[in-house]
């Protein structure tokens, strides 16, 4: 009788440690696709899915050591499950995993976790943290063929141009050609990711197949070691670091001088007062929030309310290449989080930086 | 003939962000003076300090500088921000009147003069004005105290202050444009025009949202709905908002005075007047977004405003109705009827 890996997977599993070694030898030895997401949000992610959602789509919960594991009915078609845990390094951040259908990962889990703002918060990787990932993939000493990617890139007059390419290059030529000289954006990215030199070797472990989104859902096919062992803990690392500087900035909302959190974005996109319009537009277009603006050319000074949790921030642009959040009265680390995921998607990626002040006085 | 884009509701809209606009720039204008003495002077500043002439008149000039170490402990100066250039004669004699105020103080500093000169105080007077009408405050405003007989005896002088955003930096100018100061230190550096980048103030600009002169009332309203009101929902409340229903909250004047006066600049913690919550209150009862429970008390009918929430505001605040929003046809629309019947929490 083979190994039932599902078993091993949704029952056996302890904790994260388990849930990634059961997932890499489903993938390899049960030619399984295994699907991942990250997110931030609570501690007990299952106690919440189950307490706030309604009776029809409230998931069943199995708790084992670490390890949560929730199983979504399908209306007659096979449940989905979705083992959920956390690594003690980064404690803000959920892994959740399965093996059911992409689609049904995504409509079923995905989707339940959206509904839960401001509970839960997607984590949206900037473009440089997209790169960060592959390169450090690729000096891992492997050999990168992009297969196919999605990308977008900035309108002459504000907001984003989405294409698909199927392909099959190179990565290094993928960074050269589309990222530095079109300056693309990467939003889903598949590869294929093979020890160097090993590619035509017999014997030579399978090629990792994976997709990457910069929402943070990962699947991986043939083989989930680079997935399991680099990306993932990379990926939590980089988001767990953000979640940090989220959280101690809408600390201080009920100060009275609150710390900024600052966007850089690497680029002067703010340089034509004349889009400061659309800008306004893409940060208007946050669902259940609404925004005043005081001052829109050349400079802007806006506030914006988060109803979703009654956070409030002042918006700031006094430079080309930064946006300034800065916490009013109260925000939480989720409502910060959802408004800097919207503007990566909407603006393009930045990074977040601590505002440095610059006229001390005597 | 009929001026139509005076009524139209975009141009209401353009009207109050213009008053806002006027509003922040002297904000603006006075951490920016206070940042060029700060800069290489130790000093104290205040917004609005009380202080008296020789005839007992109080007087509240928008600012005082008193430099509190060094070489130069002792210096004061008293700085006053106007707009734009009077045009008509009584506004002009009104400035004249308190500028001849000004130069006349005798007394509410903040520290003892230290210099020990006889006399009346040493301290220069500054009057700061917008960049555009700085040319015409140089070239008019000293020929008219000339012809209306008032004298300033001290070290008077006008700086030029605006907005440059060249470089693609928004950076806050200020030039002096007439007279000296009597520290030539600052005076040269003045003189010369000196720029600060506003980026670097952010910290110190944004939480100052008034001071202590009367804020549009529309500006006031969005300061307490987009701020203040959200601090006192809390539990249920807030889940209720988050699904689009109205929540009530009981507020008093007192108490939201207080939360208000968080936003006031830290040397003048005491500029904001009740009278404007009352003002922007009694507005919110006139649009239907809050009712009058007793003197001194109100009832809030809180709920998810607009996309924009000040456009918003002044639509309601000028009677305009089913303007279309920018974005999202949430159900947040312009007509607030269905928030306003029976729909409590």
């Amino acid at each position: 009788m083979g190994i039932d890996y599902s078993d091993i997977l949704y029952e056996q599993s302890n904790g994260l440690d388990d849930i990634a070694r059961a997932s890499m030898n489903m993938v390899a030895r049960a030619g399984a696709k295994i699907n991942v997401f990250l997110f931030s949000g609570v501690d007990d992610p299952a106690g919440e899915l189950v307490e706030w959602a309604p009776a029809s789509r409230r998931p069943g919960v199995a708790r084992r050591g670490a390890k949560q594991v929730l199983t979504i009915d399908m209306e007659g078609g096979t449940p989905v499950r979705v083992a959920v845990a956390r690594d003690s390094r980064t404690p803000s951040i959920n892994y959740a995993v399965s093996d059911c259908p992409s689609t049904a990962f995504k409509n079923r889990f995905v989707s339940l976790v959206d509904r839960h703002v401001p509970t839960f918060s997607r984590i949206i990787l900037s473009n440089a943290e997209m790169i960060k990932i592959l390169d450090g993939v690729a000096a891992k000493g492997f050999d990168i063929e992009v297969k196919y990617s999605s990308t977008s890139e900035q309108r002459t007059h504000g907001g984003l141009d989405s294409h698909l390419d199927y392909i099959s290059i190179p990565y290094k030529k993928f960074h050269s050609k589309i990222v530095t000289e079109k300056e693309k954006m990467i939003k889903t990215i598949r590869i294929v990711c093979t020890p160097l030199g090993l590619a035509d070797k017999e014997g030579a472990s399978a090629p990792n197949m994976l997709t990457m989104t910069r929402d943070c859902r990962f699947s991986a096919s043939r083989n989930a070691t680079i997935l399991f062992d680099d990306i993932l803990p990379r990926v939590a690392e980089m988001a767990e670091s953000r979640t940090s500087q989220l959280r101690s900035s809408a600390s201080t909302a009920s100060r009275r001088k609150s710390e900024p959190l600052i966007i850089n974005f690497g680029r002067d996109i703010f340089a034509d007062p004349d889009k400061n319009k659309d800008h306004i537009a893409a940060l208007a277009s946050i669902p259940r929030c609404s925004i005043s603006v005081y001052h829109l050319n050349p400079y802007i000074h806006a506030s914006l309310v988060d109803y979703s949790d009654c956070s409030s921030y002042d918006i700031w642009v006094l430079v080309n290449d930064k946006l300034a959040i800065v916490p009013q009265v109260s925000a939480t680390e989720s409502s910060m989080g959802r408004l800097v995921n919207h503007i990566f998607e909407k603006m393009g990626g930045g990074r977040i930086e601590k505002y440095e002040r610059k006229y001390a006085g005597k | 003939m009929r001026n139509t884009k005076e009524s139209t509701p975009e141009n209401s809209v353009a009207q109050v962000r213009a008053e806002i606009d006027a509003y922040m720039f002297t904000i603006q204008s006075m951490l920016g003076l206070e940042k060029i003495f700060a800069e290489t002077l130790q000093i104290r500043v205040r917004h609005g300090p009380k202080m008296d002439t020789s005839a007992g008149h109080e007087v509240t000039p928008d600012m005082s500088l008193e430099v509190t170490g060094g070489r130069l402990a002792g210096y004061r100066a008293i700085n006053e921000v106007k707009s734009r250039y009077p045009t008509h004669e009584p506004a002009l004699r009104r400035l004249a009147r308190q500028l001849q105020q000004y130069d006349d103080i005798r007394s509410g500093w903040s520290l003892p003069d230290v210099r020990h000169r006889p006399g009346p105080p040493a301290y220069d007077l500054i009057l700061t004005v917008p960049a555009d009408q700085a040319a015409d405050y140089a070239n008019n405003l000293p020929g008219y105290l000339r012809t209306c007989g008032v004298v300033i005896t001290r070290e008077f002088c006008i700086v030029g202050f605006g907005l440059d955003s060249s470089d693609g930096d928004e950076r806050l100018h200020t030039k002096k444009v007439y007279g000296r100061l009597s520290i030539p230190d600052i005076d040269r550096v003045l003189a010369k025009g000196d720029a600060l980048d506003m980026y670097g103030l952010l910290d110190e600009l944004a939480p100052i949202k008034f001071y202590d002169s009367n804020p549009p009332i529309p500006y006031t309203m969005s300061i307490l709905w987009s701020r203040v009101f959200l601090g006192m929902i809390h539990g249920k409340k807030r889940r209720d908002v988050r699904r689009g229903r109205t929540v009530k909250i009981s507020v008093t004047i007192e108490r939201l005075h207080k939360l208000v006066s968080k936003f006031a600049p830290p040397s003048n913690p005491r500029c904001i007047k009740t009278s404007w919550v009352t003002a922007a209150l009694d507005k919110f009862v006139a649009v239907k977004l809050a009712r009058k429970a007793k003197e001194g008390e109100y009832e809030i009918w809180y709920r998810q405003g607009e996309s924009l929430t000040l456009d918003w505001l002044v639509r309601l605040v000028n009677n305009v109705k089913d303007e279309p929003s920018l974005h999202k046809g949430s159900g947040t629309g312009a007509s607030l009827d269905p928030y306003l019947h029976g729909r409590d929490s």
